[in-house]
Order: C-alpha cells, then sequence, then structure tokens
C-alpha cells in the first residue's frame, strides 16, 4: 500500500532523512520508534505534504501512485491522514464546520457529491459517541480552549470521520496521562481494517501496549536500522536506544 | 492643484445653479456651504485626517448629481441583493433620489415621522435648517460642505420620547447606470427623543462598470437614554469613490451600537465624528473592511470624550488582498474633566499578501487622569501551521485560506450583529471571498516558501 524508497528529505540545508525504506501492505499497524532528533516528524510532514520539507531523492507511493508530486490536500484526497504531535487551535472555525468543509472537499477531490447536512450530522455525532467526546465540543472552535487530552481525541474524532486509507500518528502518545492514551489507542484500533495501513510514529513503547503493531522499526539518523516483530519495541523498552548502540538525546 | 481644477471648469457652477430649483428651502445654508466648497476645495492628503485617500479621481472631473433618474427596472434588480429583513420598512433611493415605487412605508408608531429630506423641505419643516447646519464650519470634515452645497434628498427620522420603533428601519441607496459620471450627495438626519429605541439598517448597492461618486452625510442626535443600532453595508459599484461622514451627539446614558461591512468601491472613506455630552453614555463601533486589488478602505472615528463616566469600544478589522489598501484612523479625546472614562480601540488586520497595504494610527489625546484607556493595532499574515492543519485534511489552498478569512472576519461579525444580520453578512463575505481574492497560497507553495 504504501512503498517508500531511498527518501532523503531536507529541512532547509540540513538533511534529515537520508535514504529511508519502508513498506507498509494494506491490513498492518507498523511503528516507528526512535530518539529524538531521528527524522521521526520529518517522515511525518514528508509524506503529509508540508511546506519546507524538501524531497531531493526518493519516491514514495500510495498504491501505485506518487505522492511527493501532490499537494497536501491533494494526499489526503488520496486517503492519507496525518494525527498530529500538536494539533493547531483555529479561532473562529467549529468543529462541527471545519469537519463538514474537510469532508466535502475530500469528496470533491474524489469527484463525489457533497455529503448532505443531515447525513454529516450523523456521521460525525456517531464518530464523535464511539469516542466518547461530548457533543457539545462539536460546536466549540478547533482545539480552541482544548486540554492536551481533548486535542488528541479530536484528533481521533477526525481521522474517524475521514476515514483515511493510510493513517499517520506522529507522536499522538506525547504527553497523555494513561486515560488519554486509552482513547488514542481506541481511535486507532477502531481505524484497522484489512483495506487500511496504519504507521503510528512514537518515542516510547507505552502506546503499543494498547496497539499491537504488525512491525516495528528503529529510525535513527534519517534511516531504518533495524525492523522486527513487536518484541522489537519490548527489547527497546527493557534495554533503551543505546541496546542498539544509537545514542538517545532525551535519554 | 485641486483648486484651480474649480476655478478652471465651471460644472460644479453650472451644476449648484441648475439644482436650486430642485431641492427647496435653505437657500442661504446651501449657498454658503457652496462657497465654502469654492474656497476649499476636496482635501488633499496632506490634510492630516486624508493623508491616506487621495481624491485625485474626484479633482480630475465634474461629478455632480443626476436631477432625476428613470432607471427603474435597474433600479430593481438590484433590489435582489438587498438584506431580507423581516418586517423591516423600506425606504429606497435611487440615483440620490427617494423612489416612493420601490419603498414599502408601512405603519410605524405613533411619534415616529420618517420622510424624504425633499419631501420635509417642501413642507417647510423650519427646523431642518438647524439641524442641517450642524458642523457647517467644521475644518477637517472635508466633503460636508460640497454636499450641503449639492444635495438632492435623504430622509429624516425623528423619534419622539419614549418611542420604541419596533420594526427595523432599512434604507437601500441604489447607484445605476444612470450616475455613473455624477455623484449622489444624500443628506440624512435622524433624531431620537429620550428614552427612544431605533434599529436602522443601511445598505449600499451600486453598478460596476464605471466611476461615481456617493458622498453621505449623516447625522444622528440621541437623547437621554436613547438606543440606536445601525449598521451599513457598503458594496458599491466596483470603480465608486464612496465617502460618508457621520456626526453622532450623545446626551446622557445614550448608546449607539454601530456595525460597517465595507466590501465596495474602489475607494472607499468613513468617517465617524462622535461626542459624549452627557454621562454614562455609551458607543461601540465595529467595522470589517475586506480589500481586493486596486482597492482602498479609510476608516476615520473620532471620539470625543466631552464629559467623564462614559464608555466608547472600537473593533475593527480587515483583510486585505494583493495590492489592496486600508486606513484605520482612531481618535480618542478624553476633555480634562471626563474622569472615570472607559475608552477601548482595536484594530487588527490580515494581509494575504505581501504587496497589501495597511495603516493602522491610534491617536489618544487624554487630559483626565483617572481613565481607562487602551488601543491595540495588529497587522498579521495567514497563519502557516493553521493553512497546513486545514490542508492536510483535504482543504484547498483557496478553502483554507476562505475558512481562515472568514473565522477572523467572524470574530467582529458576532460581536458587531444581532442573529437576524448575522447569517446574511457572513454570506456577503464568502462571497466576497470567492468571487475578489486570488490565489496567493499557490503562488506561495512554488516559490517563497520554501526553505
Amino acid at each position: 500500500m504504501l512503498e517508500i524508497k531511498n527518501l532523503h528529505v531536507n529541512v532547509g540545508d540540513k538533511e534529515i532523512l537520508k535514504g529511508l525504506d519502508l513498506s507498509l501492505r494494506a491490513g498492518e499497524v507498523h511503528a516507528i520508534m526512535g530518539p529524538n532528533g531521528a527524522g521521526k516528524s520529518t517522515l511525518s510532514y514528508a509524506l503529509s505534504g508540508r511546506e519546507g520539507y524538501e524531497v531531493t531523492e526518493g519516491t514514495a507511493t500510495l498504491n501505485g501512485k506518487d505522492l511527493l508530486d501532490l499537494e497536501a490536500d491533494e494526499r489526503a484526497g488520496e486517503g492519507v491522514f496525518l494525527g498530529f504531535q500538536y494539533p493547531v487551535e483555529i479561532p473562529g472555525v467549529s468543529n462541527m464546520n471545519f469537519l463538514k468543509t474537510a469532508v466535502n472537499s475530500i469528496r470533491k477531490y474524489r469527484g463525489e457529491d457533497e455529503m448532505t447536512a443531515v447525513d454529516l450530522l450523523k456521521l460525525v455525532r456517531s464518530k464523535a459517541a464511539e469516542l466518547k467526546m461530548d457533543p457539545e465540543m462539536l460546536k466549540r472552535p478547533v482545539n480552541v480552549g482544548f486540554s492536551g487530552g481533548e486535542k488528541k481525541r479530536n484528533e481521533m474524532v477526525q481521522m474517524a470521520v475521514l476515514d483515511p486509507c493510510l493513517a499517520i500518528l506522529d507522536e499522538t502518545d506525547s504527553g497523555l496521562d494513561i486515560d488519554a492514551l486509552k482513547i488514542v489507542a481506541d481511535g486507532i484500533n477502531r481505524l484497522r481494517a484489512p483495506d487500511k495501513a496504519i504507521l503510528v510514529i512514537t518515542h516510547y513503547q507505552r502506546l503499543l501496549d494498547y496497539v499491537v503493531p504488525d512491525h516495528v522499526h528503529v529510525l535513527a539518523d534519517g534511516r531504518i536500522v533495524k525492523s522486527g516483530g513487536k518484541e522489537l519495541a519490548l527489547q527497546l523498552e527493557a534495554e533503551g536506544y543505546a541496546g542498539l548502540g544509537i545514542a538517545d538525546d532525551a535519554a | 492643484m485641486a483648486k484651480q481644477i474649480y476655478y478652471q471648469n465651471d460644472g460644479y457652477q453650472q451644476a449648484f445653479a441648475s439644482l436650486a430649483d430642485g431641492l427647496p428651502g435653505v437657500p442661504e445654508l446651501r449657498a454658503r456651504a457652496f462657497a465654502d466648497f469654492m474656497a476649499t476645495g476636496f482635501p488633499t492628503q496632506k490634510v492630516e485626517e486624508w493623508k491616506y485617500s487621495g481624491l485625485s479621481a474626484l479633482a480630475n472631473a465634474v461629478f455632480v448629481p443626476v436631477k432625476t433618474t428613470d432607471r427603474h427596472a435597474e433600479a430593481e434588480s438590484f433590489l435582489a441583493q438587498s438584506v431580507p429583513l423581516e418586517g423591516a420598512v423600506q425606504l429606497v433611493f435611487v440615483d440620490g433620489h427617494f423612489n416612493t415605487a420601490l419603498s414599502q412605508a408601512g405603519d410605524l408608531e405613533d411619534g415616529v415621522t420618517l420622510t424624504s429630506l425633499a419631501s420635509a423641505l417642501a413642507a417647510g419643516d423650519n427646523r431642518l435648517e438647524g439641524r442641517l447646519k450642524t458642523n457647517e464650519q467644521a475644518q477637517g470634515r472635508g466633503l460636508r460642505s460640497v454636499n450641503a452645497a449639492l444635495m438632492t434628498d435623504g430622509f429624516v427620522l425623528e423619534v419622539a420620547a419614549d418611542t420604541t420603533v419596533s420594526r427595523p428601519i432599512q434604507v437601500t441607496y441604489i447607484s445605476t447606470s444612470a450616475v455613473v459620471g455624477h455623484s449622489t450627495q444624500l443628506r440624512n438626519v435622524i433624531s431620537l427623543g429620550k428614552n427612544s429605541q431605533l434599529r436602522l439598517l443601511e445598505q449600499h448597492i451600486g453598478v460596476d462598470t464605471g466611476t461615481y461618486w456617493s458622498n453621505f452625510v449623516t447625522d444622528c442626535t440621541l437623547g437621554e437614554d436613547a438606543v440606536l443600532e445601525r449598521t451599513v453595508l457598503q458594496e458599491e459599484g466596483a470603480k465608486a469613490v464612496y465617502v460618508a461622514e457621520g456626526d453622532v451627539q450623545l446626551a446622557a446614558r445614550a448608546s449607539l451600537k454601530a456595525f460597517w461591512l465595507t466590501l465596495g468601491g474602489q475607494l472607499s472613506r468613513q468617517s465617524q465624528f462622535l461626542t459624549f455630552n452627557g454621562m454614562e453614555a455609551e458607543v461601540a463601533l465595529y467595522g470589517a473592511y475586506l480589500g481586493a486589488e486596486g482597492q482602498s478602505h479609510d476608516m476615520l472615528t473620532v471620539m470625543d470624550h466631552k464629559v467623564g463616566h462614559c464608555n466608547s469600544d472600537q473593533i475593527f478589522r480587515g483583510v486585505l488582498d494583493k495590492g489592496a489598501k486600508a486606513a484605520f484612523q482612531g481618535r480618542v479625546i478624553v476633555a480634562p474633566d471626563a474622569q472615570l472614562t472607559n475608552a477601548n480601540q482595536a484594530n487588527n488586520n490580515m494581509l494575504l499578501d505581501r504587496s497589501a497595504e495597511v495603516n493602522s494610527k491610534p491617536e489618544l489625546k487624554i487630559y483626565a487622569d483617572d481613565v481607562k484607556c487602551s488601543h491595540g493595532s495588529t497587522v498579521g499574515e495567514l497563519d502557516k501551521d493553521m493553512l497546513f492543519y486545514l490542508r492536510s485534511r483535504g482543504l484547498d489552498a483557496d478553502a483554507a485560506e476562505q475558512l481562515l478569512v472568514e473565522a477572523f472576519i467572524a470574530e467582529v461579525l458576532e460581536e458587531g450583529l444581532d442573529a437576524e444580520l448575522l447569517d446574511f453578512m457572513q454570506l456577503r463575505v464568502r462571497s466576497w471571498m470567492a468571487s475578489h481574492t486570488a490565489s496567493p497560497l499557490t503562488a506561495e507553495a512554488d516559490g517563497k516558501e520554501r526553505t
């Protein structure tokens, strides 16, 4: 489903990703772990099309389609979703209006008719209820005044409503207490399906207690240095990145 | 410069002479005003208050009012754009003249007098002259004298003491193709008696095909405890020069809440002079202006706290696309004895392109020592993080920009408008965005933001 080959990405003049290879098949959950500065966020931004992340070499395709040629919104239209480490506050735009605009933008990209206001409201309300979001929060401006946990829950509601085929969760678990962490895990597990792929990017193993990955990769200095099954995450937990001979400047 | 043009060209002389038999009454007042206009001409940009609005488009030709108009069908088609306001009494002016056929008078409470200026003068309302003299000699008020000299009509609205006008008054000013190369010179007089209440909505609509000049003077007198809510939607034609001036006198505990949504014209200038004459009066002014390439919007407010214990709040927000200009000048004067004055002022601007220009000029002259006065001006661009967040959720560059601009403007719309007008005004902003703004973000993505 997602094929990344020899991906090199510069931020400014600095090369952050230095030839990254990664392959996700439909139905799989992959976790990428790595120390700070390894290039985890750069990978998520490069895949989702953020300005300022310049691909100098390599390819990334989704179901055979070249992602790197597309604008961020076109990638969303192709089914890419990025869960933000720091969700952005947007004063003056209600959550509901934001979701409505997003859903219909993606439908427009796909050549589908707009969803009616009634159907949309039903969809959003049901997804919010599944993730135990207070319906009142749908009326509030996007993320404004939300706690860290509420913001991450909001990311999960957006993901559930937009129903992507590739979800990239960029340290969605960082800074969360255990209840919020469970909400994020619940959001990810609900998305799991045979036709979807999920890439969980995390610094800590903690989230993987709740979202059991099919594959675990270690990213260090811009490359995947080790891949394995879920036991690799446990090994990292026990031995730290140092156990793999990797310096972790956050340790 | 400008003066010489008048002397070389007798167009205004002829216009004044020909209008002498048009609008009855007050001949001396008009003659004085005309002499004043001939002596002072249009304000140049050397006049501080007019620094940001060059009136050269007016100085190089003669824009005289049309004496009558025959564009009934065209005017009627413009009316389709007017705000649908439930139960409103409708006044329609076409090309500077009250149009009986398009207006819907309707019943008003006893104690409410609403007439056109022309008919009020024809009826020999002798109190009018005094009202029309307001600020006759005031300096720096620009185009008041030419308005007084050439005015063709307007409305006179008087509300007696203890009267609440239950229906909103809606006034629509339409400039049809007949007014291209000409001007409309309208004069409105509003007077609210003690403890009376009124809601007023005004809308300016005009033809896009050529330059014309709209020149409005609207003076309001608010008695003790009177409450006025006024909303002005300016959607003049694309090449119009729009100049409006208002004088507001507030007695004790009077309250004015006003909102200006400025979208039209190539040059628009709104000047409001407000004077607190009695204690515990309140003024809340809100405004939003959106400018596209070739447009210039200029707002001047002068808040004169002559007495203490009064509140004034001002929030003005602007969005300026490529090549657009805007200015906000907010002067607050607090007299030496005007203790316990609260005066706040905020002007926030969003530039959609680096070539847009905004001048934000708060000016506080505070002579009392126990007051709370604040002002804040910001000029910013669209937030890159917000844009990426929206685009990562599937909104294309235009949709993301539009949503953020609407949100920025929505905050002042929500503050300044009641629910009945809010939805409509949001639609007007949305449709303006859709028809005026380019897509600067696409260009940015290709170029300078790749760092």
